[in-house]
């Protein structure tokens, strides 16, 4: 491994991550490969989705609207800075319902009032009702797929120092501390698993009952004890998804297929579509 | 120690595995393996018996662990083998048995092997030792300008690590086929007896329905070669006057069933009650018997030991279960509520009673359709709770189990291979309850329709 490139399986893991979350193709990703919290890790690294000012059009706030605590929710239409002055144009509801209307602010003005959505998905976000205060989820500016998994493990592969250059994991992933990746990194328990709104999620040594619209990384270590089922359960997951397409070397993308075939004797991976292409 | 923390890395950093057999071909060696399967099918299925195959068949696990079998070990074993009383005519291949150990010259097989590793290797070994104590016995054997180029890794080492240089095993690679299916070194050597022979390992993580291919390239078989070494017998036992020929040579299956699949390599060392050693995995959680009788759910941490726990179910084996088994086992718990709505001598009351309990929607029709075996279970919490009380389920932790029941059935998020194994291991559980309550002996062996089990009997002081 030379410092400026990835080792094999760090590199395939990024590479899988971006065709997987972001673009396209691919539903899920199957990987064995020793580390799979490890790998994770790496895989939240690349899928990381900052929010920040300027924000874009389509980003979701919570506005006020009066003195008792109420807002209004609100979806960015434009960005712009006129003589030097920055602001934004963005739309909510008018009281009758369907109709829409267009409202401008200074971004420092906005800014000030606004409150970054943790939902950024709903396409019917400005038609939801008005929140009080006390009850608005809020986005923390920045957000990962979601892990199947226990947190096991995970601080210990946070606080090495990884690839030789003075920082942990925790650190490339824009952390203080423990809390603080806990507190931005949502765990779901493997067993009792009931997908949420989220779209993205990272399985660890446990495997999806259905892909189901969503997209899915899963990491399976060899030493795991619960490895002999996995075939099984692959085999299930296989059985049940329709239209299934399993991808093969020659066909997979030229950054991915180089990667994938340096690791091909020692990390073995399976990559399916759900979608006919 | 610096060197290691570059071959020794949570990711793997080579690209070609290959896994070097050195197939030892040794006399004594061969002749003890040989005759201690005569023995073997000298036992029949008497348990006597089969502990004193037991004893002979640890002493050679340790040689093909590449441990030292120490006098006291030996005594143990003639100790053990004179206690039982056994006739003259079965003991003869045990005293056989027992003959050969001072000829197998362990130190001479390690020493050789690892020479042999050096003749191709010039970078730092990697030797997978059992514990420090055999990492100063292996240093103890090999040459002064050796000792420099081998350093040791550890089960716990090996379980989250690839090591980016060759790697010795001294092991069976039945033992470990897994382990070298998905590689954790560039090039493992793996030093073995002959008799075991090579071994197609195939990555077969990806097959549906053990056929069709689904992974992003075809199953890879990992490159292996045999590399044969002869080590010469040492002239006493050239002299012996009875050396047992070998009829014909060994079939790896055969060794397989004689030594079983499971080695310290893997796993964590227990003994059983007769003195035996037995293997489980870290951090699995077993079905276990404690010494008061209670049946829990236990796992073992690397360094934990087993005080307080007498048995413990190693396996269960639910391949042969199908969705029918597993709704039929889930439709059978049901119906220990479901019983007495539906044998209730005047179900007009019904309504009414469930009522005081709590329920809210009892009416006569629904009533029916809960009792029914074909349907789940009340949806409404307050009217799952009046059933079960009025089937006398009461306590907090039998209401608990039924409601993760009913979620379980209902589920489509719980895949089919959790369900049959959760099942399955409630089967065991309830039949292993059973038979402590009605003071029935546990047998090393369980078997319930489809499924099967094996069980292990621990020592009592077992740490």
């Amino acid at each position: 491994m030379n410092e400026h490139n990835d080792n094999y399986q760090i590199a395939l893991i990024k590479e899988l991550t971006n065709r997987v979350f972001s673009t396209g193709g691919f539903d899920c990703a199957i990987v064995l490969a020793k580390n799979p919290q490890l790998l994770s890790l790496f895989s939240c690294l690349v899928s990381k989705v900052i929010l920040k000012s300027p924000y874009p059009p389509g980003t979701n706030f919570y506005y006020p609207i009066s003195r008792d605590g109420k807002y209004r929710r609100i979806t960015i239409l434009s960005h712009q800075v006129e003589s030097g002055l920055s602001s934004y144009w963005y739309k909510e509801a008018n009281g009758t319902k369907g109709s829409e209307c267009k409202s401008w602010k200074t971004l420092e003005n906005f800014e000030k009032k606004a409150i970054l959505a943790k939902d950024q998905e709903s396409v019917d976000w400005i038609e939801q009702r008005d929140v009080s205060g006390a009850n608005l989820s809020k986005h923390c500016g920045q957000s990962f797929p979601e892990i199947v998994s226990t947190r096991r493990d995970f601080e210990y592969w946070l606080s090495e120092d990884i690839n030789d250059n003075n920082k942990s994991l925790l650190n490339l992933l824009g952390f203080k501390n423990f809390e603080e990746f806990n507190g931005a990194v949502n765990f779901l328990s493997p067993r009792s698993m009931k997908l949420s709104k989220e779209k993205n999620y990272i399985w660890i040594n446990s495997i999806p009952e259905l892909i189901d619209n969503k997209k899915h990384i899963v990491l399976l270590s060899p030493s795991s004890t619960r490895f002999e089922e996995f075939n099984f359960d692959i085999n299930e997951l296989y059985l049940n998804t329709e239209t299934i397409r399993t991808w093969s070397l020659d066909e997979l993308p030229e950054g991915l297929r180089m990667v994938a075939k340096r690791c091909s004797a020692t990390t073995p991976i399976s990559i399916w579509s759900t979608k006919k292409c | 120690m610096e060197y290691q923390e570059v071959l020794i890395s949570p990711f793997c950093n080579f690209t070609t595995p290959t896994i070097k057999f050195i197939n030892i071909k040794y006399s004594p060696l061969d002749e003890y393996i040989h005759v201690l399967d005569k023995l073997r099918s000298d036992c029949n299925s008497d348990d006597l018996r089969r502990s004193v195959f037991k004893k002979f068949k640890q002493l050679l696990n340790s040689l093909l662990s590449g441990l030292l079998i120490t006098d006291e070990i030996l005594d143990d074993t003639l100790n053990f083998c004179k206690k039982t009383k056994l006739n003259k005519q079965f003991l003869a291949n045990p005293k056989i048995l027992y003959q050969l150990i001072p000829f197998i010259e362990i130190k001479k097989i390690i020493r050789e092997s690892i020479t042999r590793v050096f003749e191709s290797e010039i970078e730092e070994v990697a030797v997978f030792c059992k514990d420090v104590k055999q990492w100063e016995f292996i240093c103890s054997l090999v040459d002064v300008h050796e000792r420099d180029f081998i350093y040791p890794v550890y089960r716990t080492t090996i379980r989250k690590n690839y090591i980016n240089g060759p790697l010795v095993i001294i092991a069976p690679s039945y033992w470990i086929s897994d382990f070298l299916k998905y590689p954790s070194a560039e090039t493992v050597y793996v030093i073995q007896p002959q008799s075991v022979g090579a071994l197609e390992l195939k990555m077969d993580l990806f097959k549906s329905n053990a056929e069709i291919d689904i992974g992003l390239v075809k199953p890879v078989t990992i490159p292996t070669s045999i590399n044969e070494l002869i080590i010469e017998a040492s002239e006493s036992y050239k002299k012996r006057i009875n050396i047992v020929p070998i009829e014909n040579p060994f079939s790896f299956n055969r060794m397989e069933e004689m030594l079983g699949a499971l080695s310290h390599i893997t796993c964590k060392e227990i003994i059983e009650e007769d003195g035996s050693v037995s293997y489980i995995q870290v951090n699995k959680t077993y079905i276990t018997v404690n010494s008061n009788g209670f049946v829990e759910n236990k796992a073992f941490g690397e360094n934990d030991n087993l005080l307080g726990t007498s048995y413990i179910v190693q396996n269960i084996d639910y391949s042969r279960m199908s969705h029918e088994d597993v709704n039929q086992e889930y439709r059978k718990q049901m119906d220990k509520w479901k019983k007495p709505l539906r044998d209730y001598y005047r179900p007009y009351n019904l309504p009414k009673l469930l009522k005081e309990l709590g329920a809210k929607k009892a009416s006569e029709i629904n009533i029916k359709n809960w009792s029914k075996p074909a349907s789940i279970a009340p949806k409404g919490r307050f009217d799952f709770l009046a059933v079960l009380t009025f089937a006398n389920i009461t306590s907090e932790e039998e209401i608990e189990t039924y409601f993760k029941l009913a979620s379980n059935m209902r589920s489509n998020s719980i895949s089919f291979g959790h369900k049959k194994a959760d099942v399955a291991k409630e089967i065991i559980k309830k039949s292993i309850i059973s038979k402590l309550s009605n003071g029935e002996p546990i047998e090393n062996e369980l078997s319930i329709g489809n499924l099967n089990a094996n069980i292990l009997m621990l020592r009592v002081h077992n740490v």
